[in-house]
Parts: structure tokens; C-alpha cells; sequence
């Protein structure tokens, strides 16, 4: 378990939060940008300092401000994933893979990564050379190389199109489980959370505004800034469901981009209850005007 | 012989000087790009000082601390039993320092247009500030460290006030191209003068098109 404690003040934003991070789970920090989510990883992996609180990796201590305690990232056993990915340029996949390896013995391990990754054949080409979510694996690789205890992510998937994030949902999701590793992931997107997500925090300027698994966050009975629609389902194509809107007009179909895998792990079918979540802020409402 | 010593007198000068600013600009670059501490900029400006001064009062300024009067060349004379003022090493110093900002500006540009991402990804990898520096920093500055390079080379081959500031024009010792070209207009002898005057036109020429041919290249490979 890592205790998270932290403090910071900017001139107008103020990040004050707590929270635990259980061990081999994945946690997402999910809010809006300027929420001050990707501040958090960067005092979590000591790139930058907080002003106050603390960061506890069970009895090791990486930041106590009242100790004088600010371990610098080298000494952290962090691995993070920043959203461009950062790849060294002018390393070939396997040496950015062998980076941070320091024991001679453990660099057979590389090629192992690689096809875990599925990036063998790939070892002597260089970072330009390939797509972005190639390049996306092999900074996840890089980072699960040094066998760190907290692995960091940074909206992993923000920087690629829509057909290689739902590839690579999958990739991150199975590498992860299979490492067992603890997870802080950042995210604005709902999508991502469920994919990824053993437990939400929602953060809204600077503060944590719920905490839970993702279906408690999302549909428990507190979503006061968002709606619900609740409906039947009353078709399911390949990468949508259409579901008939009971509580406005039992004829309103509501279409709705929820991949096939949502729909199976939901065991969905014709004629279930459903409860459509969404945030207000994206929901436009139109009143229809019938001529009398 | 005495016409080439001129030429080869440079040549020295100029490999000897650019492997000392190497050798030191590339760690105080280093530190220049780097360092967070607030007087920062004086220093800053005064590596660049020589871009904007007469050579004539560098040089002069450089002989004053050089010269036998001061602690400096006193000490010198001291340890080696000989004048820093008027030697050739003399001249690297007054080079070094006049050359300064044509290698550590480039160093310090290069350094600092290196992704910050991948500095910050490397210590999280567990890698020291060092290591980042040998494996990371200094790979993906190529282009600066060679232009910084190439400049102070180019740079101490044409430089003239400075060196006839702090090491007058003894020949075999001090007298370099630039100064040996003055030497002979003012002795009339034009067609020696046109000689070295276009030896060192084509030498920087074929410094800078070196330069410019492969930064292209670079910039084409990235």
C-alpha cells in the first residue's frame, strides 16, 4: 500500500489531496485537465516537490515534509509513462527496453519484454520508425524493465488515434494484470477508467471529490453533475447499443458509442434495463415543438 | 619554412584551443543550462562579452592579468620560470577566452533542446544525472557540440586583436597568419599577404560549408 499525502500552492491553484494506492491494483486519478492530475504523478515520482504531506511505499518513505525527506526519482523504483511517450530517439527499441537495467544478467530479460509486447523483430529499429502504438508498448515495456513498485501512466492513450487506443486498452490492460504491478493511472476519458480501472479517484480542482470502483463512482446515487437516462435496451449492433429511453419517450432511441467488449462484459441483451450515465456538461436538450 | 610557420602556428592554436573549450566549455554549458541559481545571468553575460568587445580591449584586459606585474603572472613565472604574457601559451589563454561563447553558446543551446521528457524518463529509470548526461544529453547535442566545435576552430584561426594584445608577433612563437598578414602589408610585400589571406578564406570556407553540409544532414536524419 502507498499512502499519498500531498500539498502544493501555485499562485491561483491550490492541489490538496489523500489517498491510498493499493498494491498490485490499478488506480486511476480521473477529472477534468487543470484538475491538477498529472501534478500529482509528478510529485509521486519526485520530479517535482510538493510544499507539504507526505508519500509512504509501506515502511519506505519517498517525501515527509515535517522529516525533510524528498527522495529524488532515481530512488524511487518508479516506472512512468509519460503521454508522448519519451522514447530516447537515438536508441533502438531494445537498448530504450535495456535502458534502465542494471545488472548485466538481466538484459536477456529484453527480448522477453519485447515479445510480451509483441514487438519482437522490432529490436534494432529506431522509435521513428515505428506507430504509435508500438511506440506506446515499448515505453510500457521500458518502464515494467526495472521491475519498479509503482507504475505511473500519464494518459497513456491520449497521444493516438481511436482505432490504436482500443488495441492498445487491451495490450496495456493484459501487461499490466500479468505483472501484477501497483498502477497510478491519469485519464480524462470514462472509457479508460473502466478498462483499466480497479478503483476512481475523481479529482476536481486540486481536490478529491469521490473515491471507489469505477461502478461506484459512476453510478452510485451521488452523481449530482451528471444525468442519468434510464431505458431498455432494444438492439445491440457491433460498436453500439440502442436503447429505448423509457423515463422521457418509449420511441427515442438512444444511440450510444460503447464498444462490443463494454456490451459483453455488461452481458447485455434486447430487453435489459439500462442506466446511461453522462455528464451534463455534454448533454444538450431540445424541447420539440409540435404544431396544434 | 618561415612562410608555412605562420599557418602551422595556427593550426595549433586553433586544435589546442578548441580541445581546451571542449574540454571545459562542455561541463560549464553544462551547468549554465542547467543551474537554478538566480546570478545565473551575470555570468551569462559575461561568456558572451567577447562577441560584443573590441578584441583590442579584451586582450588588453588579458594582458593586465596576465602580464609580469600581476598575481597571475607572477605565479606563472613562478612555476615555469618564464613569461605567460608574450608565449604561446599566452595565446591559448587569451583564445580560450576570447572563443569562449562560440563553444559554450551552442553547448548550452544544444543541451537545452534536448526533451526535458527525456531527461525527466531517464531518472525515473533509476539513471543518475551523469549517466543522463553521457547517454542522453550528449548523444542528442551532436549538432550543437560539433557547431561549437567548429566555430571556436573557426573562429581562433581568424582572431587578431587579442593575439596581438597578449603575444606581440614573435615569429615561431606568437606570430600567427592573421598577424603575419598585417606584418607584410605593412611591409609592402602584398603578394605574401594575398598567400595567407587565402589560405585562411579557404580554410574557413571549407570549415563552415564542412558545418552547414552536415547540419543538413542531420536535420534530414531526424
Amino acid at each position: 500500500m502507498l499512502n499519498v499525502c500531498l500539498k502544493k500552492t501555485w499562485d491561483t491553484f491550490r492541489l490538496d489531496v489523500a489517498f491510498e494506492i493499493p498494491r498490485g491494483k490499478v488506480t486511476t486519478l480521473f477529472g477534468p485537465s487543470g484538475a491538477g492530475k498529472s501534478t500529482v504523478l509528478r510529485l509521486i515520482s519526485g520530479l517535482e516537490m510538493a510544499d507539504g504531506g507526505m508519500i509512504h511505499n509501506g515502511k519506505e518513505i519517498w517525501f515527509d515534509e515535517t522529516k525533510a525527506i524528498h527522495l529524488p526519482p532515481q530512488r524511487r523504483s518508479i516506472g512512468f509513462l509519460f503521454q508522448d511517450f519519451a522514447l530516447f530517439p537515438h536508441l533502438t527499441v531494445e537498448k530504450n527496453v535495456a535502458y534502465g537495467i542494471k545488472e548485466k544478467k538481466r538484459l536477456r530479460e529484453v527480448k522477453d519484454l519485447l515479445s510480451l509486447a509483441g514487438l519482437s523483430g522490432y529490436e534494432h529499429h529506431y522509435p521513428a520508425q515505428l506507430s504509435g502504438g508500438q511506440k506506446q508498448r515499448v515505453a510500457l515495456i521500458r518502464a515494467l524493465a526495472t521491475k519498479p513498485d509503482l507504475l505511473l501512466l500519464d494518459e497513456p492513450l491520449s497521444a493516438l488515434d481511436w482505432e490504436a487506443r482500443r488495441q492498445l486498452q487491451e495490450d496495456l490492460k493484459r501487461i499490466i494484470k500479468q505483472f501484477g504491478i501497483t498502477t497510478l493511472s491519469v485519464t480524462h476519458e470514462v472509457t479508460e477508467v473502466y478498462k483499466l480501472a480497479d478503483y476512481v479517484i475523481v479529482l476536481e480542482s486540486g481536490r478529491i471529490v469521490k473515491k471507489g470502483t469505477p461502478e461506484e463512482v459512476f453510478l452510485g446515487k451521488k452523481l449530482s453533475t451528471r444525468i442519468q437516462i434510464v431505458g431498455k435496451v432494444v438492439g445491440i449492433e457491433s460498436d453500439f447499443i440502442m436503447a429505448a429511453v423509457t423515463v422521457m419517450h418509449e420511441d427515442q432511441y438512444f444511440k450510444t458509442l460503447i464498444d462490443t467488449e463494454e456490451i459483453q462484459r455488461l452481458n447485455l441483451k434486447i430487453g435489459d434495463d439500462i442506466v446511461i450515465g453522462a455528464k451534463s456538461s455534454d448533454v444538450i436538450l431540445f424541447k420539440v415543438l409540435t404544431k396544434s | 619554412m618561415n612562410f608555412t610557420a605562420p599557418l602551422l602556428l595556427t593550426l595549433k592554436l586553433s586544435t589546442i584551443t578548441t580541445f581546451i573549450l571542449f574540454i571545459i566549455g562542455v561541463p560549464f554549458a553544462y551547468w549554465l543550462a542547467f543551474s537554478k541559481i538566480r546570478l545565473k545571468f551575470l555570468l551569462e553575460s559575461v561568456v558572451a562579452l567577447p562577441l560584443v568587445l573590441p578584441p583590442t580591449v579584451l586582450g588588453f584586459y588579458i594582458l593586465m592579468a596576465i602580464g609580469g606585474n600581476s598575481f597571475i603572472g607572477r605565479w606563472y613565472e613562478a612555476i615555469f620560470n618564464k613569461s605567460l604574457a608574450f608565449s604561446f601559451q599566452g595565446l591559448v589563454l587569451g583564445s580560450f577566452l576570447y572563443s569562449l561563447p562560440f563553444a559554450v553558446q551552442p553547448f548550452q543551446t544544444a543541451f537545452l533542446g534536448v526533451d526535458r521528457r527525456l531527461l525527466e524518463t531517464s531518472w525515473s529509470l533509476g539513471r543518475s544525472r551523469l549517466y543522463t548526461f553521457f547517454h542522453v544529453i550528449l548523444p542528442l547535442s551532436r549538432q550543437g557540440m560539433l557547431t561549437g566545435c567548429v566555430l571556436s576552430f573557426a573562429h581562433t584561426l581568424g582572431e587578431f586583436g587579442v593575439v596581438l594584445m597578449i603575444g606581440g608577433n614573435i615569429p615561431g612563437i606568437t606570430r600567427v597568419a592573421s598577424v603575419s598578414i598585417y606584418d607584410e602589408v605593412q611591409s609592402l610585400n602584398y603578394g605574401s599577404a594575398y598567400i595567407y589571406s587565402s589560405v585562411l578564406l579557404s580554410l574557413s570556407f571549407a570549415i563552415l560549408t564542412i558545418v552547414y553540409f552536415i547540419n543538413r544532414r542531420f536535420v534530414r536524419t531526424i
